[in-house]
């Protein structure tokens, strides 16, 4: 086999990104919408370490980089579900197309 | 008192200025009345309305009327007695030793008159007789009645008022325009009359016009009831008499002028005293336009003299326009040049040949030498002595023009239509300003401006008056109002004195002047006593027998017949018979002219008839209309003590001694003194003439009282004795009697000829008016009207959609655009996400671009 290169890693993230993007875009669960988040959170991340590992100068930054973001998607999953919470209570379903209120 | 010592003349400017003050003070004092009739329950209007005599008419005014013109006639009165003791009646002209030129202004050269009296021998009336004592007598008499020549700075006096233009070439002023009086014995006599006549007429009409005096009347003929208006009257009667001794006074032809105007304007307000009846108002226009077309022809008179002469004064005219025997030092005239008479020349470039038939008039100046006088004359407007020069036809118009003022003002025919309509306003207002006064003035303007008429202008004159007197006296033979019989015999009697003047017969024509003054004012009274007592019955047919009820009227009435018919003694026989007298001679001299001779003999004739027929239908007979009968009654003692007054005057006013001789009448010897020149000069010849043939004082005096007696004959047949009947008369002659009945179709003919061609372009103005001029200024109006509604149009549509478009649009353009904030979480997010990538995918680009670089 050759030797691993860059581009796959960046693929991988790039694909996770998007998955995660099209789930924030079309899912119509809150609880939906936020794993999409988590995904988005998860390929940037993949991001992060696939440069730590293949730029010598980022080792250690890039390693960092990746926990950091974990910690700060865990405090904002539970933000964004004290959110939902509050949302359900105010609707009663967590149906996001429901939230019509800004309505122009 | 020192004032009138020195100038007594002023006497008389006072006793005009009376009656003016008078009036001003009426005017005023009732306009404040009137004026504060609004305020009169407040404050200070109340009591000033209530000093002012409240709300009813009140007598203080005619008191104060009837009190100036009775001072005035006391001061008239005066004056007459110290002028006529200045310059006393002189019966046979000689030797008028204080008198001479006293027309020149320069005074009168006493000294030499008297010995050129004796030298006499040019500037003779062309009669040709020789009786050289005649001839003497005729040129003293000519020289002492030079103008009216007898007055003198005393007596005259002027104030200029204004002065208009310039002589061409030099810087003498053109027309000197002056307030001015002149006394002679006509004017002191005429002033007398009048003032006296006014103040009888004044106190009659405090007691006629008691009614007046309540303060609502009811106007029967009008069917209205309006405030009394007794105040009203007096005013008006004040402005009249002022007027009239303006006019008697007078020394210019302008302030005649005004006068007449003036007076005309009083006659309009007192005709139209009634003024809710239409008649009465009708009657007072028709005066006033009528006397206007007559001063037509006045102001033509006036314009011609001013511009031939340049003078309005009388004096002034008749120094230029006929030479007196001599000169201003005391020559005799060349031969050419006859005294009194209008010099005759033709003018060729500047130069005038003195010539019989020439075409043009000469006027002399006024300083002339009789060696300025030749045949032939340089008119050269720079020559001191001022010749200059008039064409004759323009004379005779200018003479014609004043004339024609006179016969409206005197209602001779064709103007005489007035007259008769006048009646309408109270019966004093008859008595003074319609038969006694104002149109007296046409005759006194003619007497005296005697000697600005051409021959041919007289003879104009002449006829006029002759035609007047015999319409006049037919019509009234049918009328059945007392009062417009009265009214025909004043228009017929004023064509007698016309007729008098125009034919030489001057003192005649102004002594009758003067007793038809008094017994027509009397008849007048007389009439308003009747009509007063018969409680305002007018109509003849419904009297009778009333000489029972009212005996002090029947009896002045009967007193002023006989003086107009010209019974033997009677005031009126002196100048009727003198008047038949001279026209008797006149037509001896002039036979083409009989029928200024016959025409009033047979009017005398008419006039007794008419006159009787009138008192015998009045006051004899059964009464006709017992209702008016019962309720007659004689008049209150303040309207018939002036009757009484004025019928002692009507038989004595013209008397002298002895007493049955008809030309002793001093006052005719105290007119003689006045008249003009120019009369005895024109007029000599046919006293010559007329002398060697016939004795025409005794033969008209008889013929006179023939044609009385015929007139008052068949008027006692028909009236008094019944034996003939009027209405058969009338029936013989049914032509005859409606061309009478309906006054000779004066009025139709006016009507036919004037009102309605008038009344038809009035209607051609109206249409042009209504259609042309209203209809274009109405399309005018819709055009404006049409571009107004098409600018707003305009704005609503144009400017105000650009404005509502941009509007909408904006509005559009938000609504689209609010259309992005749908709500909808998962499009925000889309968004937020694909806008994320093109800011990166941006941003890439832009790097990647710098790097290459």
């Amino acid at each position: 086999m050759s030797p691993m290169t860059l581009t796959p890693y960046l693929w991988l993230g790039a694909f996770l990104f998007t998955c995660g993007v099209v789930c924030m875009a079309t899912k119509r669960n809150a609880v939906g919408v936020l794993m999409g988040v988590e995904l988005v959170l998860n390929g940037a991340n993949i991001n992060f370490l696939a440069f730590a590992r293949f730029n010598p100068a980022f080792a250690m930054e890039g390693q960092v980089f990746a926990l950091f973001t974990i910690v700060l998607a865990a405090a904002e999953a539970a933000i964004a579900l004290a959110i939902v919470l509050s949302f359900y209570n105010n609707h009663g379903t967590v149906d996001v197309d429901a939230a019509e209120e800004l309505r122009g | 008192m020192g004032l009138f010592d020195k100038n007594p003349g002023m006497l008389y400017v006072v006793a005009t200025l009376i009656p003016l003050a008078s009036f001003i003070a009426l005017l005023t004092l009732g306009g404040v009345k009137n004026l504060g009739r609004r305020y009169r329950e407040t404050g200070w209007g109340q009591s000033l309305f209530w000093l002012l005599g409240g709300d009813e008419p009140g007598r203080a005014g005619a008191y104060l009327a009837t009190a100036s013109i009775g001072a005035s006639c006391v001061l008239g009165i005066t004056g007459l007695v110290m002028f006529l003791g200045q310059f006393p009646v002189v019966k046979h002209d000689h030797g008028h030793a204080s008198h001479g030129h006293a027309d020149h202004k320069t005074h009168d050269d006493h000294g030499k008159k008297d010995a050129h009296e004796k030298k006499d021998d040019h500037g003779k009336a062309p009669a040709g007789h020789g009786h050289e004592q005649e001839e003497k007598k005729a040129s003293a008499k000519a020289a002492g009645h030079e103008g009216t020549g007898h007055a003198d700075a005393a007596w005259t006096g002027k104030v200029p008022f204004a002065v208009i233009g310039r002589m061409a070439k030099d810087s003498r002023p053109g027309l000197v325009m002056e307030l001015g009086y002149r006394i002679d014995h006509l004017a002191a006599v005429m002033f007398a009359m009048v003032t006296f006549i006014a103040t009888l007429i004044h106190i009659f009409a405090l007691g006629y016009m008691n009614e007046e005096t309540q303060r609502m009347v009811d106007d029967h003929q009008a069917h209205v009831t309006r405030r009394g208006r007794y105040e009203r009257f007096f005013l008006f009667f004040s402005l009249f008499c002022f007027s009239m001794l303006n006019l008697v006074i007078a020394d210019n032809l302008f302030q005649v002028f005004v006068s007449w105007e003036l007076v005309g304007a009083c006659s309009f307000g007192l005709i139209g005293f009634y003024y809710e009846r239409h008649s009465a108002s009708t009657a007072a226009n028709k005066a006033f336009i009528t006397n206007r077309v007559g001063d037509v022809g006045f102001i033509l008179g006036l314009m011609i003299f001013w511009s031939a002469a340049g003078t309005f004064n009388f004096q002034e005219l008749f120094a230029r326009l006929r030479p007196p025997t001599a000169d201003a030092h005391g020559d005799p005239l060349p031969a050419g040049f006859l005294p009194g008479h209008i010099v005759r020349a033709n003018v060729a470039g500047n130069q005038a040949t003195v010539a019989e038939n020439g075409s043009s008039a000469l006027f002399i100046p006024e300083h002339l030498h009789s060696h300025d006088l030749k045949p032939v004359i340089t008119l050269d407007p720079n020559d001191k002595r001022d010749f200059s020069s008039v064409p004759y036809w323009l004379l005779t118009l200018a003479g014609m023009g004043v004339f024609l003022g006179c016969v409206g003002k005197s209602a001779q025919f064709p103007l005489q239509v007035w007259l008769p309509d006048a009646m309408e306003g109270p019966t004093p207002v008859s008595a003074l300003v319609h038969s006694a006064t104002m149109v007296a003035a046409g005759v006194y303007l003619t007497g005296r401006a005697f000697p600005l008429f051409t021959p041919e202008c007289r003879l104009a004159i002449a006829y006029t008056g002759a035609i007047t007197l015999f319409v006049a006296a037919t019509i009234a033979m049918v009328v059945h109002d007392i009062k417009k019989v009265l009214a025909y015999s004043t228009v017929s009697q004023l064509g007698y004195m016309i007729l008098a003047i125009g034919c030489g017969a001057w003192v005649a024509g102004l002594l009758h002047l003067l007793t038809h003054a008094f017994f027509k004012a009397l008849l007048f009274l007389c009439s308003g006593s009747v009509i007063h007592g018969c409680h305002h019955e007018q109509d003849m047919r419904k009297m009778g027998g009333l000489r029972l009820k009212m005996p002090i009227t029947a009896g002045t009435m009967l007193v002023g017949c006989l003086a107009i018919a010209g019974t033997p003694t009677f005031s009126g026989w002196y100048s009727k018979d003198m008047m038949i007298a001279e026209l008797l001679a006149y037509v001896t001299a002039a036979p083409g002219h009989i029928l200024l001779f016959l025409l009033p003999l047979v009017t005398a004739g008419i006039t007794c008839f008419y006159m009787f027929r009138m008192w015998f239908l009045t006051f004899t007979g059964t009464p006709r209309d017992h209702h008016v009968y019962d309720h007659a009654h004689e008049s209150p003692r303040v309207m018939t003590v002036p009757l009484v007054i004025l019928a002692c005057f009507s038989y004595f006013v013209a008397s002298g001694l002895p007493i049955w001789d008809p030309e002793a009448s001093y006052l005719a010897s105290i007119l003689k003194m006045s008249e003009p020149a120019a009369v005895h000069a024109e007029h000599a010849w046919i006293h010559e003439v007329a002398h060697n043939k016939i004795d025409y004082h005794s033969i008209g005096g008889m013929l006179a009282l023939l044609a009385a007696g015929t007139g008052v004959a068949f008027a006692i047949v028909m009236y008094l004795r019944k034996a003939l009947d009027p209405a058969e008369a009338a029936a013989q002659f049914p032509r005859v009697h409606r061309l009478l009945e309906n006054k000779w179709y004066f009025d139709e003919l006016y009507s036919a000829l004037i009102c309605r061609p008038s009344l038809a372009v009035a209607g051609w103005c109206r249409n042009f008016d209504t259609n042309v001029i209203d209809r274009s200024i109405d399309r005018i109006a819709s055009a404006v009207l049409g571009l107004a509604r098409f600018g707003g149009a305009i704005d609503k549509h144009v400017v105000d959609g650009t404005v509502n478009v941009v509007g909408n649009s904006v509005r559009g353009l938000g609504r689209s655009l609010s259309a992005v904030q749908s709500g909808h979480l998962r499009g925000y997010v889309l968004g937020i996400v694909l806008g994320a990538m093109a800011l990166f995918a941006l941003a890439t680009y832009f790097v990647s671009l710098a790097a290459a670089k």
